[in-house]
């Protein structure tokens, strides 16, 4: 009810909470009287509310306001139970109409999914034949039980071949990591169990929906897809199924049981029952009914037009206007261009007869891509003769006329569209009105809008609800961004569209689509205001350095920074700075530390706390690298203050991860225990999947440093695993920890069972991770060096300390020789004293000597940050 | 005019096109213009494009074009160019309308002085249209 109420309010001319109540009850069916008792007030102001009703949804009766209502989807009663629940990702729309006839076609589609012959099938008809709605009536009884998931992907919006698989990827809600193909990830997400993957409107590009199907149907095995298209798609794999339009009584004379039960008139009954309740077949207009059904050749959406106006026209009338409506057609060519001229004859009568603010909205709702809202409407079809108030009304008549479907409610907003043809139909009035240029032009303003808006909405609690409704206004945006291209005066809001957007693919790891947009923009960038290309190449960096293209992220980032410092914008300038350093971490420390501390300088300086907080962890990242603890922890110390002082959840548990290394280093075990326990803490609360990954990372080392090598690789393996799921890939100064760690408790181990701790480390949950993290909370004896009594007062050569640090390292004696410049022969002395130093012997002299290392701080973790080493083992 | 006023150009005389806006359309077309179009060896002026176009647009519906590729030196613009149209309006090469969708990439090279397009060449595949149209309108029609 919140909903209904929620919606009426949305209106044009809002109904107050009263009328909002009165609407309600009026299309639950309930007269003046009636609606004066439930709500407890004078049959007069019953009255008086429901005239203010009528004039605002601009009606006369209480039936049409009723069914206004209901068709509107202000009450729906029937929904209600079901609340504003989501579609999940790939459900099929469910249209409001019920399904007529068609049993043995939905029968035939439905056993070929039991065979495994060919899995691919194309459902191929004139437009206006009804192959959508039996796709989506087999999608449904398929999916039925949960005998197989269904997945439904609408291509209609989709105007560019390169974007199908993207398209396929986000209506699954599949995210695509970064290197991975389209196809791959949709095929690991299907699997090899039996699905059925359903491709609506494929006409405009069966070429390379043929190419993408074949692939997807290599890699899954027990997949079969459905296309529905007006042509066949071009593959010898694919079987085509030709849908004919509803068979049609043979004749006006035949009696009226007969005429009754074809499949057309039976059609044709439902849809007029709806304008007009109570409608049926009778003796009277059974040859009338007939007639139509034959004149329009039983193409469903020629008879659902038709029947749509049995409120205004007997059936008698009917048949004899669209006689006169159709006489001009004559008989010639293929039987296609006979029913296209047919359904082009209905459409021409239907739209004939539309009020001219009905025709008007018509043509202009043709310029939303993949449908629209109430409010999206509102926003862009006004001008001239239509009113922002006369949007609604017009609405419904197109609504009445079934020109315009309306989609169940899928996540709180309703949602209208224009079957493809009558969109089609409704883009050549809008282009011969002369208006498609100022429509596409008022449609990117409302996207770019949208897009803001949704900006500041992406990194907050409505998240989910904003990235819904970005992807369902998808074809929209990608309108929009379209039009930037070409118009001039469109390019601005284009290129701001594109920024905007840019996290919304990286979340969803559609980085082609994202990086495609980018590019364009940027090639057209000259036109541009100098802020705005500079906002473009930062989100172009942003884009790519997800997508693991670090050089191309580098060289946008730098031309931002040149840009930014012309415009004399330096705190935007050391925002730059700060990515740059991210981004040459791993590569060059001494130059990544250069630009943090010139970033930091200017951010400093402008005053922006978040920024010197992120400059000053970049800062003390290259100088952990490069072996300057103290002022390592001197960055992050300070860098926490200013998170902590904005309450930065996300920042805070990094830089607690960080505090925790850094005392790790220090050898301070009971600081990095506190640390690190609470990065994982703040990480959790926050749903911070970065900063856990991070912490269990770092806890991995912990756990290698107290003597727990199972523990540690256990945790390295969880890690992995979650890196793996995002296609993601460590911080430069994570990654070459991680790398230190694994070789340490592998040498530790042993390959194999190093190798079985990490796979049995992915398949931990949550909870067992968690115990693991709290075991190593509480000091304890380590678990491989009980037994071994040691002494802190040997005293090993700094040259056997060095030895023995690249044996924990897992590395031979030939190649620690190799390491130092060193004869194989001195390495072996210096094994030989050292083992005696500390006390090992025997064949494990060497794994006794590795635990002895990290127990006493020179294990490879400790102290190669201290030694610049000209390859690090980085593991990607 | 810098090579990316050209391109802009060239750009506003396709959205013209799409928009059927002949006013837009003459704004960017120099009044000498000599059009080789249809690979004929003569040009056509003016007012015979239009004429053509308009024809065209009689023809197929929905007619949008995404500009793959654009270069330009000196005074010429290269473009190659997706269109996608719909078959609903009226016979093409003697095939009547089904209401098929079009897809047809072509080469466009244009010259551009002062502001106006001067000259036009384009090489499309039309034999690849017609296969597209012929594929549907041949096609049996029985269900099952």
């Amino acid at each position: 009810m919140a909903q209904v109420k929620a919606q009426i309010l949305e209106t044009t001319r809002p109904l107050t909470a009263r009328e909002s109540e009165v609407a309600v009850l009026l299309s639950e069916g309930l007269g003046s009287a009636e609606i004066a008792a439930r709500l407890n007030i004078a049959p007069s102001s019953a009255k008086w509310y429901l005239r203010q009703v009528f004039h605002k949804l601009g009606v006369h009766t209480r039936e049409d306001a009723a069914l206004r209502a209901r068709q509107l989807a202000l009450s729906d009663p029937a929904d209600a139970p079901v609340g504003p629940e989501p579609r999940p990702p790939g459900a099929a729309p469910r249209p409001l109409t019920s399904f007529v006839g068609r049993e043995r076609e939905t029968l035939e589609l439905l056993s070929w999914l039991d065979e495994g012959a060919t899995r691919l099938l194309t459902v191929a008809g004139t437009a206006g034949s009804g192959k959508t709605r039996l796709a989506l009536t087999v999608a449904a009884k398929a999916g039925e039980g949960s005998r197989r998931p269904v997945y439904w992907t609408d291509l209609t919006a989709t105007a560019s071949p390169q974007l199908i698989g993207s398209t396929i990827a986000s209506a699954l809600g599949v995210f695509i990591k970064p290197g991975q193909s389209e196809t791959a990830a949709i095929a690991e997400h299907i699997g090899s169990t039996p699905a059925l993957l359903v491709l609506d409107n494929c006409e405009h590009m069966a070429r390379d929906c043929a190419k993408a199907s074949v692939g997807l149907l290599a890699d899954c095995g027990a997949l079969h897809i459905l296309v529905t298209s007006r042509v066949p798609l071009p593959v010898e794999a694919s079987r085509i199924w030709l849908l004919d339009p509803l068979p049609v009584p043979a004749s006006e004379e035949l009696p009226l049981e007969e005429i009754a039960a074809s499949e057309s008139v039976r059609l044709f009954t439902e849809r007029a029952s709806l304008a007009l309740p109570g409608f049926a077949v009778t003796r009277q207009n059974a040859a009338a009914v007939a007639r139509v059904c034959r004149r329009l050749d039983g193409l469903p959406l020629a008879i659902e037009l038709a029947a749509s106006r049995v409120r205004l026209l007997t059936t008698a009338q009917l048949a004899e206007r669209l006689e006169d409506a159709l006489g001009l057609l004559t008989g010639a060519g293929s039987v296609g261009a006979q029913r296209h001229a047919t359904l082009r004859a209905a459409l021409d009568w239907s739209h004939g007869l539309l009020s001219p603010s009905g025709q008007a909205l018509f043509r202009r709702l043709s310029v939303f891509a993949g449908g629209w809202a109430l409010e999206d409407a509102e926003a862009v079809c006004p001008g001239g003769m239509l009113e922002p108030a006369d949007i609604l009304p017009a609405l419904s008549e197109l609504v009445d006329q079934s020109l315009v479907a309306v989609e169940r409610p899928s996540g709180g907003t309703r949602r209208f569209r224009l079957l493809e043809v009558i969109r089609q139909y409704a883009d050549e009035r809008l282009r011969s009105a002369e208006e498609r240029s100022l429509l596409r032009r008022s449609h990117s303003a409302r996207f770019a809008a949208v897009a803001m808006e949704a900006r500041g909405e992406l990194t907050g609690p409505k998240q989910p609800a904003w990235t819904q409704r970005l992807e369902q206004d998808k074809g929209n945006l990608r309108a929009a961004l379209a039009w930037g291209l070409d118009a001039p005066e469109g390019l601005e809001s284009g290129a701001e569209i594109t920024c905007t957007l840019a996290q919304v693919w990286q979340l969803r790891g559609e980085f082609a689509e994202g990086l495609m947009w980018h590019r364009r923009y940027i090639a057209r960038s000259h036109a541009l205001p100098r802020r705005v290309q500079a906002n473009l190449h930062e989100s172009t960096g942003f884009l790519a350095v997800h997508a693991g293209l670090g050089d191309e992220a580098r060289s946008h980032w730098e031309q931002a920074a040149a840009i930014f410092a012309e415009v004399d914008d330096p705190a935007a300038v050391g925002r730059q700075l700060h990515y740059l350093a991210h981004a040459t971490m791993g590569i060059d420390a001494p130059r990544a530390a250069v630009l943090a501390a010139r970033g930091l300088a200017l951010e400093q300086e402008a005053g922006d706390q978040w920024w010197t907080s992120a400059c000053l962890f970049a800062l003390g990242d290259a100088s952990f690298i490069l072996g300057d603890v103290d002022k390592a922890a001197d960055c992050y110390s300070k860098s926490q203050v200013l998170a902590r002082r904005l309450g930065h959840a996300f920042a805070i548990a990094r830089r607690f991860v960080r505090l925790g290394q850094v005392a790790r280093t220090r050898g301070d075990l009971e600081g990095a225990r506190r640390h690190l326990g609470e990065s994982m803490r703040v990480a959790q609360t926050g749903s911070d999947d970065w900063g856990v990954t991070m912490a269990l990372a770092a806890w991995a080392s912990m756990a290698a440093s107290v003597g727990s090598p199972r523990t540690s690789a256990m945790l390295l393996g969880a890690a992995q695993g979650r890196l793996d799921q995002y296609g993601a890939v460590l911080w430069a100064l994570d990654r070459a920890e991680f790398a230190r760690t694994a070789s340490t408790v592998g040498a530790l181990l042993g390959e194999d069972a190093f190798r079985g701790c990490l796979a049995a480390g992915r398949t931990l949950t949550p909870q067992e991770i968690d115990s693991l993290v709290n075991e190593l909370l509480e000091p304890q004896r380590p678990e491989a060096l009980a037994g071994y009594a040691v002494s802190p007062a040997i005293r090993l050569t700094p040259r056997e300390a060095q030895v023995l640090h690249l044996i924990a390292g897992g590395m031979s004696n030939q190649s620690i020789a190799q390491d130092l410049g060193l004869s194989v022969r001195t390495v072996e002395r210096h094994t030989a004293n050292l083992y005696m130093k500390i006390g090992v012997e025997g064949p494990a002299a060497r794994t006794a000597a590795a635990n002895y290392a990290f127990r006493h701080g020179l294990g490879p973790e400790q102290d190669k940050l201290a030694i610049p080493r000209q390859s690090p083992p980085l593991r990607r | 005019m810098t090579t990316d006023q050209n391109k802009e150009v060239v750009r506003r005389f396709f959205r013209a096109f799409e928009d059927q806006d002949e006013t837009a359309m003459t704004s960017v077309l120099s009044p000498d213009l000599q059009a080789y179009v249809h690979g004929n060896a003569e040009p056509v002026d003016r007012d015979t494009m239009l004429q053509a176009i308009k024809g065209w647009n009689t023809v197929f519906s929905g007619t949008s074009f995404t500009l793959e590729d654009q270069v330009a030196e000196g005074d010429l613009v290269a473009c190659r160019v997706t269109m996608h149209a719909v078959h609903s309006g009226g016979e093409f090469q003697g095939i009547a309308p089904t209401g098929a969708p079009i897809t047809s990439e072509s080469l466009t090279l244009e010259r551009v002085v002062d502001g106006l397009i001067v000259e036009r060449r384009v090489a499309t595949n039309w034999e690849d249209i017609r296969q597209q149209l012929t594929a549907v309108s041949s096609q049996p029609q029985a269900a099952g």
